[in-house]
């Protein structure tokens, strides 16, 4: 029999397994989901904390950041995992997916949107004060909508990341599309070629759609922009 | 239409690569003008395959057996060490011309590998923690159960077991991490080949009684390389019955073959 690692053979073994992949499939979409929400909450409240003028708030944020940032995901997956069982809090892998994820990728969202926000020049906060707008309305009407179009491409690249970033839960077995793939590319038959080729191709799907519509959207919105301007100056 | 075409011809692309992916055939004459015949064995298996981190020198019954091989070619050779999950692609990629490194012998595998005739038959065991109140595989039913990626360890538990047993299985890369889940009580037992658990035992953990699924390890290596394997195979035959192996085995100090 054909013994190559991408024969026929390999590929029926594949599809009557396809049960497996799809669940694992949907693990990771349901973690992804979960995590991209906390991460976004996370990364908006710490983002406006460490662009505000609070030094405690500030303080705070740049705590969160700069711990998340500079360990690495592995190590405070396994410490999660490990760790929160030694001290007798025990998470479900999916929770700690969700919360690991989440956690880390909102350390990156946070500064995406404190650029966007600091990006914008102080005099316009500035002006709109001067006209009456409260702090509030100056972030939300004048302040925010020019940041959103900074902070879109990056936002989206970390979206894509905390995504493929899922498969640090095939170390903990956390059921992921990864894991999956790991584990039946190393029983039975050992046929890995398929296994890690269905599983790139699946994340792809999950993944390229994301970075092509923030794309479509960023050159909507500065389409907008360049004609607003033109209208100005006409 | 561009974008559609571009796709297509990556993907041509992908699986052109994969297609003459393979590389020539290795045979008894390339390794010998090579002048080194290269293994993948574990390192952390003691009397298998064990790096000895006080002398710097690999040691075990699968180590001795490769360096026999190499003798008869009159090759040196060159350990590379492996894992479950990276054998496979170093043997496909011919990294490595061989493999010993606690390879269990199946009829589904033979479909990708070749095998040589069963150098040592181990046995699959349990280890749990002493105070986890396990003392029987009776004890298991609704327990999760820590085993190694490209193990057939799950699958022999579950059939010894038989129905009515309630089981969950974690695959892990390594025993390491499975030591480290048990310890912290991520899952209540460790399930693999007893040589691998003796490898692991400490004086908080216990390896259950019974044994079982009799586990044959065979020299891996690529199907393609048809002359290179009727070499390896003869040798081992031969060393079998002219208890060569039976002397190493003893000389590491394991366990007679297990016989279920």
């Amino acid at each position: 029999m054909n013994s190559g690692i991408f024969a026929l053979w390999r590929w029926e073994a594949l599809w009557a397994s396809r049960q497996e992949f799809i669940d694992a499939f949907f693990v990771t979409i349901k973690v992804s989901v979960f995590a991209l929400a906390l991460a976004l909450f996370l990364g908006v409240v710490f983002g406006l904390f460490s662009s505000g003028n609070n030094k405690v708030l500030k303080g705070i944020a740049r705590v969160y950041v700069e711990f998340f940032q500079n360990t690495p995901l592995v190590l405070q997956v396994l410490f999660m995992y490990y760790g929160l069982l030694y001290a007798g809090i025990g998470l479900s892998k999916e929770q700690i997916g969700v919360i690991g994820l989440g956690v880390y990728t909102g350390a990156y969202i946070s500064e995406v949107v404190r650029t966007g926000i600091t990006s914008i020049p102080y005099g316009q906060t500035e002006a709109a004060l001067s006209q009456g707008f409260t702090h509030l309305q100056a972030m939300r009407y004048i302040i925010l909508p020019q940041s959103v179009k900074i902070a879109l491409p990056p936002l989206a690249n970390q979206m894509v990341a905390l995504i493929k970033n899922t498969s640090v839960l095939a170390m903990i077995a956390g059921g992921d599309l990864m894991y999956r793939s790991n584990a039946w590319a190393s029983n039975g038959t050992l046929s890995y070629g398929p296994a890690y080729l269905l599983c790139g191709i699946l994340f792809f799907c999950l993944c390229f759609p994301l970075t092509y519509f923030a794309k479509r959207y960023e050159r909507k919105l500065k389409n907008q922009a360049n004609n607003s301007e033109k209208e100005a100056c006409a | 239409m561009k974008k559609i075409l571009a796709f297509i011809l990556v993907f041509a692309m992908l699986f052109g690569f994969a297609a003459c992916g393979g590389s020539s055939e290795i045979t008894t004459e390339t390794i010998k003008e090579r002048g080194v015949l290269r293994v993948g064995v574990k390192d952390s298996l003691i009397g298998m395959g064990y790096l000895n981190p006080e002398t710097g020198e690999y040691e075990g019954l699968e180590i001795d057996i490769a360096r026999e091989i190499a003798k008869e070619l009159g090759v040196d050779i060159e350990f590379l060490v492996v894992t479950p999950t990276t054998r496979l692609q170093m043997i496909d990629s011919g990294d490595i011309d061989i493999s010993l490194s606690n390879f269990t012998i199946t009829e589904e595998r033979k479909m990708s590998y070749h095998f040589s005739a069963p150098y040592y038959t181990d046995a699959v065991g349990v280890m749990v923690l002493k105070n986890s109140g396990i003392s029987s595989l009776e004890d298991l039913n609704g327990k999760t159960v820590g085993v190694t990626m490209s193990s057939t360890s799950a699958q022999s538990l579950k059939e010894y077991l038989g129905e009515g047993y309630e089981l969950t299985f974690d695959e892990f890369d390594d025993h390491a991490s499975i030591k480290l889940a048990l310890s912290s009580g991520a899952v209540q037992a460790h399930c693999v080949d007893t040589v691998v658990l003796s490898t692991y035992m400490d004086d908080t953990t216990v390896i259950l009684e019974d044994r079982f699924a009799a586990q044959p390890f065979g020299v891996v290596s690529k199907l393609s390389n048809t002359e290179l394997n009727a070499y390896v195979d003869a040798l081992i035959e031969k060393w079998l019955s002219d208890g060569t192996i039976e002397a190493i085995r003893e000389a590491n100090g394991l366990l007679p073959s297990f016989e279920g």
